[in-house]
């Protein structure tokens, strides 16, 4: 039968084992995040990203997105904005692409983002075509 | 109070230590029975005067880096490959994987030739290999050949070639090797492969296998490798060697952190098959080698395309008298494929094109020390036409473990059928081939203790295929001479006790083409290793790299940070009393310092991440 029992004397295989099970468990989960639309009433928001997370949804105002744990780091909120009042009687309805004004720097814990109206601007940064 | 990165540097320290300071037991390292390196007696490179910087595939397979390519770059300042994180390479804006040798290839990898057991591997429609498509299990060795290499392997070997060869055993016999492991980002990766000699017949199989969430949306994916190879020796010199690959890989382009798309989803098939019959016998090596390479791509957007690679190549090296040696050889090689949107319908005009070339290389030897390389290609594309191709290189052995290499080569590179046809986002046509000639000088000294190599090299590019301006005005054309200009040189140190380093550089003028294309490189990897009067082996590896002149375009705009980046491997190796069974735990720390760095803008790596796991060797 072959031994396979790790040596009696092995301090540094166990030492190597708890540190591995440790670091696996541990790891960098970053922070958590949620973003809310404080637009304005008549006013939507979709598509909210933030560092690496991004939420498939249109929020009307007050409305939050899910929790969403993102990469450590600084951005700003992108998002879709749609003006109910100014779209009205048009055929389909345009969405620009805003962003807020500041960045968030967010490393762990949990951050709640209120988009406001007085601090966002348009967002000219999208990425062009998907290259194959 | 220690910050999250000084625990980090401090905990991988401490194991550093403890694994050096193990006492001696005093015995003689014996290895154990799967380190049984298999050799062949043929060396990778047909050029002598390129035989350097051999790469062993048991370091490619200790390594921590995720992918082979990243491996093979942490051990050669001069081959830069940007990692994708814990995952696959990905498509679209953000794939990584791309090689990069002496400021030509990138990502695309197009200017850049991979080899596998002779047969070269790139896709039909897009011209480049799968960079997660070759999993190291039985890597015997790698040699990359920095410059213009296309006398030897035709297209694609503009600015190198990575030469991969795999394993046989070289004793009756059965061995097996298993290899699983888990870490951050639900990352598993699993490996089995197994080798047989019994009579006449040598047999391979492997499988690789990897799944992850990834760092973020959308950079996870999953792959699996599946390889066989079975080897007649039919007796008077004759042998019969098949070979299959399958590979299937599952991921997205996640995008822009800022503008993230984790839909932008792909699948890839891919079937590699060779057939080589080789005679060795009298003064002749022959081999014949029929290949196909054949696959599926399938994107989020609807596009599907089907392509195939096919060729055949023959050679024979001569051996007249004892000084010369001539390759004589003819490759004849084919595209072709067919593409479809099918959401949209569209069904782009894709033609193919074969071209078949002989070839030629003399090695003579006028004296010991000298031995003096020419070599020439015809190509004769269906497309293109008649290219002819030169090369002329030398080496003087000036004293034992001393030698002075250097010379000319041509490299030569036809247009991808996506360059040609496919509008995503541009295409033309009229590309024409691309077109490098690389000079190069290399110092070398192999000492007990100490090896030093330094090489200084120049190559000059013509008709570089790239795309200007902004979608849907850009545009894909050949645009005029660009010149490269770098140095490079390597250091090994050995036998320090159970401690080894090794280094090296690697700096270069690319002109103003330089996005992608970092203007200095550097690694290293510090080494300690124990070996027990049990057989067992205890060891711990640091490696890093550091870029530097990094850019998204050319001209020297959109500069990125310099990326350092530091990685640690602890492993400890134990085969049991009766030598049937070999156990090896281990642990792979990546991004020691937790940096934050990004090789492609947007698309920020993963900080701290580990991976452990258990190999066992029958």
């Amino acid at each position: 039968m072959p031994a396979l029992s790790f040596p009696r004397r092995g301090g540094t295989l166990r030492l190597a084992l708890a540190l591995a099970t440790a670091l696996v468990a541990c790891g960098a989960p970053g922070p958590e995040v949620a973003v809310v639309n404080r637009l304005a009433p008549r006013v939507l928001l979709r598509d909210p990203s933030f560092n690496g997370c991004s939420w498939r949804a249109v929020l009307a105002y007050g409305e939050s997105t899910s929790v969403k744990r993102c990469l450590p780091g600084s951005d700003r909120v992108h998002f879709g904005r749609l003006d109910l009042d100014a779209a009205a009687g048009e055929g389909a309805p345009t969405w620009f692409n805003y962003q807020t004004v500041a960045s968030l720097d967010a490393d762990s814990g949990f951050h709640r983002v209120d988009v406001e109206a007085g601090a966002v601007e348009q967002d000219f940064s999208a990425p062009g075509p998907f290259g194959h | 109070m220690l910050g999250p990165r000084a625990r980090a540097v401090t905990a991988a320290a401490s194991l550093l230590l403890t694994l050096a300071a193990e006492p001696a037991a005093g015995g003689e390292e014996d290895p154990a029975p799967y380190q049984a390196v298999v050799r062949s007696d043929r060396p990778l490179a047909k050029d002598p005067t390129r035989q350097a910087g051999l790469i062993d595939g048991e370091t490619l397979r200790d390594s921590p880096r995720a992918s082979t390519f990243e491996a093979i770059a942490r051990e050669d300042a001069g081959v830069f490959v940007p990692s994708g994180g814990p995952g696959l390479h990905g498509v679209g804006n953000g794939a990584t994987g791309g090689i990069r040798i002496r400021g030509l290839g990138g990502s695309p990898n197009t200017q850049v030739l991979v080899v596998e057991d002779g047969v070269p591997d790139f896709q039909g429609i897009f011209g480049h290999p799968l960079a997660d498509a070759y999993a190291p299990s039985l890597l015997d060795e790698v040699l990359v050949v920095k410059g213009a290499d296309s006398v030897l392997h035709g297209t694609h070997a503009l600015g190198g070639t990575v030469l991969l060869r795999s394993r046989w055993r070289d004793a009756e016999g059965f061995e097996a090797h298993a290899d699983s492991a888990a870490g951050s980002f639900a990352t598993l990766r699993t490996s089995a492969s197994a080798l047989a000699r019994e009579g006449r017949v040598d047999a391979t199989a492997s499988f690789f296998g990897l799944d992850t969430s990834g760092h973020r949306e959308g950079a996870g994916g999953a792959e699996a490798v599946g390889t066989a190879a079975v080897r007649l020796r039919l007796g008077r010199g004759l042998s019969l060697t098949l070979r299959e690959k399958v590979a299937h890989e599952a991921g997205a382009d996640p995008g822009p952190v800022t503008h993230p798309t984790p839909d932008h989803a792909y699948e890839v098939w891919r079937d590699t098959a060779s057939l080589a019959l080789a005679y060795e016998g009298g003064s002749h090596r022959v081999t014949v080698t029929p290949y196909v390479n054949a696959g599926v791509n399938r994107l989020y957007d609807g596009f599907l395309s089907h392509d195939e690679v096919f060729g055949l190549i023959a050679e024979d090296e001569l051996r007249l008298g004892r000084s010369l040696r001539l390759l004589a050889g003819a490759a004849w090689s084919g595209v072709a494929g067919s593409v479809e949107n099918r959401v949209t319908g569209e069904r782009p005009e894709v033609r193919g094109s074969s071209d078949a070339a002989p070839y030629a290389q003399l090695t003579w030897r006028p004296f010991p020390p000298f031995t003096l390389v020419a070599g020439a290609r015809e190509v004769v594309s269906s497309r293109y036409g008649a290219v002819a191709l030169l090369e002329l290189r030398g080496r003087w052995d000036v004293l034992p473990g001393l030698n002075l290499r250097g010379g000319m080569s041509d490299g030569f590179r036809q247009p991808t059928l996506r360059e040609l046809y496919l509008p995503y986002p541009v295409a033309n046509p009229e590309l024409r081939p691309e077109r490098a000639r690389s000079w190069d000088l290399a110092l070398e000294w192999t000492g007990p203790l100490l090896s030093l190599d330094a090489a200084g090299y120049r190559t000059a590019a013509r008709d570089l295929i790239r795309t200007f301006g902004v979608f849907p005005a850009a545009e894909a054309v050949n645009v005029d001479r660009v010149t490269v200009w770098g140095g490079e040189a390597r250091a090994a140190i050995r036998g320090l006790g159970p401690f080894s380093a090794r280094a090296g550089l690697d700096v270069q003028d690319v002109g103003r083409y330089t996005r992608q294309n970092p203007s200095a490189r550097a690694t290293f990897t510090l080494a300690a290793a124990h070996g027990f009067r049990t057989a067992d082996l205890a060891s711990a590896e640091l490696s890093g790299e550091w870029v530097h002149g990094l850019y998204m375009a050319d001209y020297g705009r959109e500069r990125l940070p310099d990326v350092t980046v530091m990685d640690v491997a602890v492993r400890y190796r134990r085969a049991s009393s009766e030598r049937v069974i070999a156990i090896e735990p281990y642990l792979d720390v990546r991004n020691l310092l937790g940096a934050r760095y990004a090789y492609v803008a947007g698309y920020v790596m993963p900080g701290v991440n580990v991976l452990a796991g258990l190999r066992l060797s029958l």
